[in-house]
Parts: C-alpha cells; structure tokens; sequence
C-alpha cells in the first residue's frame, strides 16, 4: 500500500514537470495564433479563433526570413569549417598521438574561454580588417569554439576504428589523405553526424558574439528576436510567431538525433 | 609521410590562434591601454590606470557580486532539482520515456527565445503568470521591475533552461552505478533514504561535481538573459559582468577598460574551475 502511494506520488512529481518544462513553449505557440487584440486580452483567452497573420506579418511582410537565411549561413558554414579542421585533428591525436596532453589542454582551454573574453579585441581587430557586419565575421569566430568540441569527441569514435581497416587501405595504394577521407571519415560517420548537430544548434543559438559583430547587414535569428521592438513596444503575437519558427528547426534535431545526442553530449562532458 | 601529421594540425591551429589565442594576447595589451573608440584615434599605453579604476568602481563590485549570486543560486537550484529529476526517472516506468525526450527540449533552445518566453508570460499587464496566481489569491510582484525579485526571476529562467542539461548528467552517473552494491544493501536492510545519503549520493559525486563545473563556467559568463530580460537593473541589482563588460565596450566605448574587465573575468573562471579539479582529485 505504501509501495503504492510512493509510485502515485513519484508519476504525479512527473507529470508536474512535464507541465512546467512544456507550458512556455504551449502558451508561446498558442499565442502564436492569436489575432493581434486577444494576445493582450487579460485574463488570457484559451479558445480564440485562430489565424495565421502573425507569421505571415512578422515573416513575410517585415522579412524576419532574411533573418533565418543569415543564421542558417552563419551556421552550416562555421559548423563545416569545425568539421574539417576539428576531425583532422581529431585524427592526428587518435592515431598519430599528435601534440600529445598540451594539446588536448589547449583544445578544453579554449572551448571553456568565455566568449566576452575574447569579443572585444575580437570587435576592434576586425574593425580593423572591415570585417565587421559581415558573414566572415561569425564565420571565422564560431569555430573556435567549435573545433574543440569536434576534436574532443571525434577521438574517440577514431580511436574505434580498427588499425587493420587503414592498413589494408595503405597496402592497396591508398595515400594517407585518400585513407582519412575515404576510408576514416565515412566509417566515423555517425559520430561526425552527432557532433555536426551540436555545433548546429550552438551556432544557431549564439547572442554575443553576433550581437557585437554585426548589425545591419547580416543579423542572425537570436539577435533578430532580440530587437524585436518598435517604439509602440513589442508586438508579442508576431514576437510568438518568430520565437517558435526558430525553435522548431533545433526542436526537431534534438528530437530525431536523440539517441546519438545524448551520447555525444554524455561523451564529451565525462571524458 | 612525416608531414602529413603536422599538416592535419594546421587548420585547427589557425582557427584557435588566429580567433582566439591572439586577440586573448591582444586584449592583455588592451587592458593596459586607455581607448575609447570614440575619442581616441589608437590606444594609447597607460599601465595600470585600468585596475586602479576597477576597484575605484562601485559598478564593477556590484556587477561581481550580482553574479555571484547568481552563479551560486542557478547552480544549486540546477543540481537539487536535477538530482530529483535523474532519480525520479531513473527507473523505467510509465512516461519515463516521453519524460527524458521532452526533457532534452529546454536546453536544446535558443536562450534568446527562451527569454522572451518568459518575458511575454511574465508580462505585468496581461502575462499568463498573473493570471494563473490570480487563480490561487496571489498577487503578482512586477517580476523584474523590482529589486527584491529581479534576481530570483533570471534565476529561476536559467534554472528551467539548464536544469535538464544536470540532470541528464546525473542520470548518465546513476545508469554506470553498480547494480551488486545496491542489491546488497537493499539485502542487509538499508532503508531507501541509507541507500541514498551512504551509496548513491556518495558514488554520484563525480558526476555531480562535472555538472557543477560545466554549470558554472557557463552561468558566470551568462549575458542572453539579463540582455533581454532587465538589460542589468533594477539599480543594477542584476548587472551580471558579461553585461557589464559588454556596457562599457559597446554602449560607452571604453575598449581598454572593458577589455581588463574581461580579463578579471577569464582569471576568476579559470581560479575557480582549479579549485574545482582540486577539490575532485582529492575526493
């Protein structure tokens, strides 16, 4: 009988974290689809007719798209150049035992630099260069902490690789670049998939350095959403429409990845 | 063949010392100089003029202490209540599975728009969170207008963010625990609270003191929040040093001393995260 009182309490506690953890983002998405007058109706209305004007206000007509199209950019171009420079490391250290223990230090030094650290001579030296409000900007940056993150994990997972596998692929005439790109990176595949999408969703997700760094030209989502103001004050139906287009490209990789996230995340965290 | 090794390194190096080690080393040169943008054509060498208005700077003590509260607050709150999460879902039963999926979803986020989430519902005027407290009889304080409840509000946002990101850390520890000993004890009578405080607990510290570290050098940096949140007030009271920092590089210019302020910063964060290591190793 206690035993069972316990179980009740216990899935009760559950499903009460279930509500706090969901509300937000229900209550955002809800609003979403508000006409503009009951998104500030007070008490808050829970059944409404709903529309899409919102999203076809905020994204098509004030152009919150470019803003999507920065990041994405932003993104998928920092996040391969981490790719490539972070597994060819990666490698080195597994097979070569390149650098050895300094390096692995330098690599968890740098991923830990707070960014606020470095953004300011960051800001004055491509002021400089007239890199500011530029792609190449965010580019170049995001991979410092990208990198390491890449390198960290994929040790691992090329330390896995079988020794015979490579060896068989040299004595066929295989050069030592043909063997990482043609046989070391596609078996480390999944690995390099996991870690691709935790550099995705950080780079997605990154304020400061975007903030500082650029302004006009190039303004990704993050910062897009924080300026999301007019000097009638914010307009929070099309304020819910922007903040859930941007959850819902990181939501669905979280949640179609998640074996492999939690792996890799598990991975990097404890090592 | 011998090169190949080097060459592999070559990309990585570039990026890290070119965007990172070299301004860092800039910087230091930075937080020596006077510089602001918009007076001074180029920085000009002034020693340690910077420091000497540190600590002259009542701003810059309560921007530290801000965030210390704040660190020691969100930090606690996300390992008591990650703790409880790992063990509540530590067994597999009903909604345990949903439970750990939706659970990865917060931390997934952008902290931007978590943010504004939570401004929009902690709104004064129409906010979802007065009118549930109404329904109780509680009146709503204005969240993050007032002094006494700025602090606890970005608190509690950063919690409802990370607290996940512990706990999964935690359930990870919990899973690799050994099954014998718990079974053993379970045989010799320990009651489930012995268990916890003598086996559990003690076996999981590795894993907590990880998810301390890792929370911590996050949450002393933190800036998304409080950016959008209080933009550092009410009277400073949550003026954390990323804001501060970012205050008197970008609103005021003042490069030099922003950049010594950063460097404060990086020393605290590295100081602490030794003790840390410390303090593990000799567990």
């Amino acid at each position: 009988m206690r035993k069972r009182i316990s179980v009740g309490l216990q899935n009760a506690a559950i499903v009460l974290v279930l509500i706090v953890v969901t509300f937000p983002f229900l209550w955002v998405f809800l609003a979403s689809f508000k006409p503009k007058q009951e998104v500030y109706a007070y008490p808050p209305k829970f059944i409404f007719r709903p529309t899409f004007e919102n999203y076809t206000q905020a994204l098509i007509r004030e152009r919150f798209y470019t803003h999507f199209i920065d990041s994405a950019v932003v993104t998928v171009a920092s996040t391969s150049v981490a790719l490539v420079a972070g597994s060819l490391v990666a490698y080195g250290i597994a097979r070569h035992r390149l650098g050895g223990t300094p390096l692995r230090f330098f690599l968890l030094a740098m991923r830990t630099l707070p960014a606020i650290a470095i953004v300011i001579p960051i800001y004055t030296m491509f002021r400089e260069l007239r890199l500011l409000d530029t792609y190449w900007a965010l580019i170049l940056v995001y991979p410092v902490y990208m990198t390491p993150l890449v390198a960290w994990i994929m040790v691992g997972f090329f330390r896995e690789i079988p020794r015979e596998m490579e060896e068989a692929a040299l004595i066929d005439g295989c050069s030592q670049w043909g063997l990482f790109w043609r046989v070391v990176v596609p078996v480390a595949a999944p690995g390099l998939v996991a870690v691709a999408i935790l550099n995705f969703i950080g780079g997605w997700n990154e304020f400061l350095f975007s903030l500082i760094l650029t302004s006009r030209n190039v303004q990704t989502t993050p910062v897009a959403a924080a300026g999301f103001s007019t000097n009638k004050g914010i307009l929070w139906g099309e304020m819910a429409a922007v903040g859930v287009t941007a959850s819902i490209p990181v939501i669905a990789f979280a949640l179609i990845v998640q074996k492999r996230l939690v792996r890799g995340l598990t991975l990097g965290a404890v090592q | 063949m011998k090169r190949v090794p080097l060459l592999m390194m070559l990309p990585a190096l570039i990026v890290l010392v070119g965007v990172g080690v070299f301004p860092l080393g800039n910087s230091l040169r930075l937080a020596m100089s006077r510089w602001t943008l918009t007076k001074d054509p180029a920085p000009v060498f002034a020693g340690a003029e910077n420091i000497r208005e540190m600590l002259a700077d009542p701003r810059f003590g309560r921007s530290l202490r801000a965030t210390t509260v704040f660190t020691v607050g969100a930090v606690t709150s996300e390992l008591v209540v990650g703790l409880g999460l790992a063990l509540l879902l530590a067994p597999r039963r009903r909604f345990t599975g949903l439970a750990r999926t939706i659970l990865l979803i917060p931390m997934m986020m952008t902290p931007v728009v978590v943010s504004m989430y939570w401004r929009f519902m902690l709104n004064g005027e129409f906010g979802v969170v007065k009118y549930l407290l109404s329904l109780v009889g509680i009146d709503a304080p204005i969240w993050t207008g007032k002094v006494a409840w700025a602090m606890p509000t970005i608190i509690v946002i950063d919690a409802w963010q990370w607290t996940p990101f512990v706990y999964l850390i935690l359930l990870a520890g919990l899973q690799s625990l050994p099954l014998d000993v718990m079974e053993a004890a379970r045989i010799d009578g320990a009651s489930t609270w012995q268990r916890f405080w003598r086996i559990t607990l003690p076996l999981l510290t590795p894993f907590i003191y990880i998810a301390a570290l890792l929370r911590f050098m996050d949450a002393f940096r933190s800036f998304d929040i409080v950016f959008v949140l209080t933009g550092g007030g009410p009277a400073d009271s949550t003026l954390l040093a990323s804001m501060y920092v970012y205050m008197q590089g970008l609103r005021f210019f003042n490069m030099g001393y922003a950049a010594a302020l950063s460097y404060v910063i990086v020393l605290i964060v590295m100081a602490a995260a030794y003790v840390f290591i410390r303090l593990e190793r000799e567990h």
